[in-house]
């Protein structure tokens, strides 16, 4: 639970929301949309408290009782929606919406955020649609989604639409810097997660794989065409070799912009410069291009449900020399 | 307070204010004023062009008894309830959300009864191709014989999905994409009227996204107008709804590839992807613009822009299908960003895959040298004359003839004797001239097969004289000195011709044909000279052979 000062980016966003309650033009429904991971759940939640905030100073004061009450999740004007299962049922749409919910309890506002609201089905779209026809006094809606497609142009149309766009390399590194620990690994995980701070952590978690990947290309470089190259056991199941390939092909792009560029600071991987060298010289530019389609191939191979072992063997086969 | 859209805001009122449609609103409002409306339309076209809207109009001019020009009124009455929906006159029907059968028996049972207050009842079907079969065949039973105060307005992007069988009882207008410049011009009316301003590369911006649809556009403006603080939609925060790079870094990109300044385009890809933009629309936009650079390139008029004098034509093509290809799999891939880069270091690389120019050449090459090795191959397998004619040829070859360009590569052992004359031979063939005259006399017995078959009698000639020597695509031929009557059948018009075509059949080239005299053919020559078997003679005569019966000697 947070609040728009404490969220990173999205600047004209935060100011466009908290212009909109200090001077009093808030709509009855809104929708904020962009890639995951970005922010916009975080932002449609402190959206919702400094609406509910009895301060009315566009974001949530923290000192009044209703924002003590969003903070702790307990506001009883505050409703979350989510998919049960599958979907949006209209069910749960009703239950919020019917009767007696639209007297909220402190004479204010009250806010439904629902997520992933490309999960609705359609009774629930139309529902929803009706009651915005309605006269409500105080009721704003916030959807939040990933897939804009997944949102019937009705519902758009009636909706003030919000895009959020992926966060600078500075940003993302910012939000993740403590996870991450040293400012060199906050980089390269904010590069590789293209700008989404939600898949950067979820990377953070799972750095080994890209160590096991370069090791394996090093010893694969080094000891060309002497044996069989074998991935390693660690690797399980299609999550895994796709991690797997992916490290590698980021690994080879960086050796692909060393050969052609010679500009460190355009690296992925800025902490593992000293092995890209290496890398870099063990190769061709030709081969080093070759590699990364034959990397791209594989990907696209494993996401077919192809046998894995032949798919990352074609792969490190190539990267041996062979 | 409730919001309203600014397409909703700015829905047409009067079919005057449909833009880019006059062709079908200038033809309604004839009919209306005509008193000529049918009793079916049919409105397609792409979305946000103004098909609902006109619906709306038409509907109100068909009933509003002030209609001017065919313009409703829009203050009357009846257009009043028209608008605000409270008539029972004129229905709207969603087919997208009520695709079902019921909703149209309900409209067939009410179809029978006369409008209330308005002169015709009006059924406006959105999104007509929607409705399931069933409720189509019971809107085609109402279309077949709809009774005189029923006027239909259907609706749909998607045209072909309606059937034959209701499409051809309908009046269809086809609805197109607005162009830029008529919706850049009503988005400027809506700035006026707004009271604030849009940029310039805002407007474009817009107009490009928008693709023909004033809805989009206005939706576009819509969350600018959110973001804008100052009365003023700048391109930048228009580029950030729609994630779209600015114009400044798609130029600088494509100069950056025009000079093959790797590190550059690297570095700009860098800038944009940590920009948080979305660089699948990126390469889109790339592949868009190069486009354009190659329709300025193919243009008659040649309007040079400078980038695109750093392209070629093949490499244009190339970086449009790499990027295109690129586009596809960065939707699928995990990393966009590394398959967006390999695309343009392939694409400056040039390399990897070699243009169609030059796998041409390189076949020409092959084809060539696999005639020269089968006809070498050919006359070392037939008899030893043959190898004797290797050898004269092999001998001539030590005498570089005059103005062929020879390249000098002395084949070491060549004087190796006849054993190696098979690899000199193809050795010969690769570096030297491929139509010096050993290649001529190799191809000679062939070439006069040929010729024989074709024309018997050209055959006898030629095969007087020789191949003596070539010049610059011309070919000398050898005559015995002093052997008038053979110079001059070999320099007989349809001879040399019929020569001239064989000589460019075996070597793909263009050839002149002389004679001359010589004093003797090249050794081992007069070996090849076959004679005219009597078979030949007497086909050649076109003749046959008789027995002469004992009365010839009395003559």
């Amino acid at each position: 639970m947070t609040a728009f000062r404490a969220l990173t980016g999205h600047e004209k966003i935060k100011k466009s929301l908290t212009g909109a309650i200090v001077s009093n033009r808030v709509s009855h429904a809104y929708l904020f949309y962009g890639p995951p991971g970005v922010g916009k759940r975080t932002a449609g939640m402190a959206f919702a408290r400094a609406l509910l905030c009895s301060g009315g100073g566009g974001d949530a004061c923290e000192v009044c009782d209703e924002c003590s009450r969003s903070k702790q999740g307990v506001h009883p004007d505050l409703h979350l929606i989510r998919p049960d299962g599958a979907s949006i049922k209209i069910r749960q749409l009703r239950e919020l919406c019917d009767g007696a919910v639209f007297t909220s309890f402190s004479e204010g506002r009250q806010v439904f955020l629902v997520e992933q609201a490309d999960r609705m089905t359609t009774e629930a779209a139309n529902s929803f649609l009706k009651t915005l026809e309605e006269p409500m006094t105080g009721v704003v809606f916030i959807l939040i989604t990933d897939e804009l497609t997944g949102i019937p142009p009705t519902v758009l149309s009636r909706c003030l639409c919000y895009r959020f766009n992926n966060l600078s390399r500075a940003d993302v590194t910012k939000v993740i810097m403590q996870e991450a620990g040293s400012a060199e690994l906050a980089h390269t995980m904010a590069v590789l997660s293209g700008g989404s701070p939600g898949r950067a952590l979820a990377l953070l978690g799972g750095s080994a794989g890209r160590d096991r990947a370069l090791e394996m290309a090093l010893s694969l470089a080094v000891n060309s065409r002497s044996a069989m190259p074998v991935p390693p056991e660690e690797i399980s199941g299609r999550e895994g070799a796709q991690e797997f390939v992916n490290y590698l092909t980021v690994l080879f792009r960086d050796v692909m912009v060393v050969q052609q560029t010679g500009l460190g600071e355009l690296l992925i991987n800025i902490d593992r410069q000293d092995d890209i060298a290496v890398l870099a010289g063990a190769y061709d530019r030709r081969e080093v291009l070759d590699i990364l389609l034959t990397a791209e191939e594989t990907a696209r191979r494993l996401a077919g449900n192809v046998n894995q072992r032949l798919a990352l063997d074609s792969l490190l086969l190539k990267i041996a020399g062979f | 307070m409730s919001y309203m859209a600014l397409y909703r805001q700015w829905r047409p009122q009067l079919m005057g204010e449909i833009v880019g449609q006059e062709h079908v609103t200038v033809t309604l409002r004839n009919a209306v004023t005509a008193g000529r409306v049918s009793h079916a339309y049919l409105f397609c076209g792409p979305r946000g062009t103004g098909k609902t809207s006109a619906a709306k109009v038409l509907a109100r001019a068909i009933n509003c008894p002030e209609q001017r020009d065919g313009e409703p009124c829009n203050q009357c009455r009846i257009c009043r309830e028209i608008v605000v929906g409270s008539t029972m006159d004129v229905v709207e029907i969603d087919a997208a959300s009520n695709r079902g059968i019921d909703e149209i028996r309900e409209l067939k049972e009410n179809i029978k009864f006369f409008p209330s207050r308005a002169s015709r009842r009006v059924y406006i079907v959105d999104e007509v191709h929607m409705l399931t079969n069933e409720a189509f065949n019971a809107l085609l039973k109402t279309l077949e014989e709809p009774p005189d105060h029923v006027v239909f307005v259907l609706a749909t992007t998607e045209p072909h999905k309606v059937p034959l069988t209701i499409l051809s009882r309908c009046q269809r207008f086809d609805f197109r994409p607005i162009a830029a410049e008529v919706i850049a011009r009503r988005l400027g009316q809506v700035a006026e009227k707004g009271g604030f301003t849009v940029e310039e590369g805002a407007m474009r911006a817009i107009t490009r996204a928008a693709g023909g649809s004033l809805r989009d556009a206005l939706s576009v403006l819509d969350q600018a107008l959110l973001l804008s603080n100052s009365g003023t939609v700048s391109a930048d925060t228009v580029h950030g709804i729609l994630g779209t790079v600015k114009e400044e870094a798609l130029y600088g990109l494509v100069e950056a590839l025009a000079r093959k300044n790797t590190s550059g385009v690297l570095t700009l890809v860098d800038e944009i992807a940590s920009g948080g933009q979305d660089l699948h629309l990126l390469a889109g936009a790339l592949a868009e613009r190069l486009r354009g650079l190659l329709i300025a390139m193919l243009a008659p008029d040649g309007a040079a822009e400078s980038p695109s004098q750093f392209f070629t034509r093949d490499g244009l093509i190339r970086g449009i299908d790499l990027l295109l290809e690129a586009e596809q799999v960065m939707r699928r891939s995990a990393h966009p960003r590394v398959v967006l880069e390999v695309a343009l270091v392939r694409f400056i690389d040039g390399g990897g895959r070699p243009s169609n120019a030059e796998l041409l050449a390189r076949v020409e090459q092959l084809e060539t040298a696999l005639i020269g090795a089968s006809a070498s191959g050919k006359s070392a397998a037939d008899s030893a004359s043959k190898n004797t004619e290797a050898d004269a040829a092999v001998g001539q070859k030590k005498t570089p003839s005059p103005k062929l360009p020879e390249p000098a590569a002395p084949a070491p052992g060549f004087a190796g004797g006849v054993g190696a004359a098979p690899e000199n031979e193809s050795v010969n063939l690769s570096s030297s001239d491929r139509y010096g005259i050993e290649q001529i006399r190799k191809w000679w017995p062939d070439m006069m097969q040929e010729i024989k078959r074709v024309n018997p009698a050209a055959y006898t000639y030629l095969s007087l004289v020789w191949p003596a020597e070539t010049k610059d695509n011309c070919l000398v031929l050898g005559v015995p000195a002093g052997d008038i009557f053979s110079m001059q059948m070999a320099t007989d018009e349809p001879i040399r011709e019929l020569l001239v075509r064989t000589l460019g059949a075996f070597t793909r080239d263009d050839w002149t044909v002389r004679c001359s005299y010589y004093d003797a053919p090249p050794p081992g020559w007069d070996a090849r000279q076959a004679s005219l078997e009597p078979e030949e003679a007497i086909s050649l005569f076109r003749g046959q052979e008789v027995t002469p019966s004992g009365d010839l000697d009395k003559n």
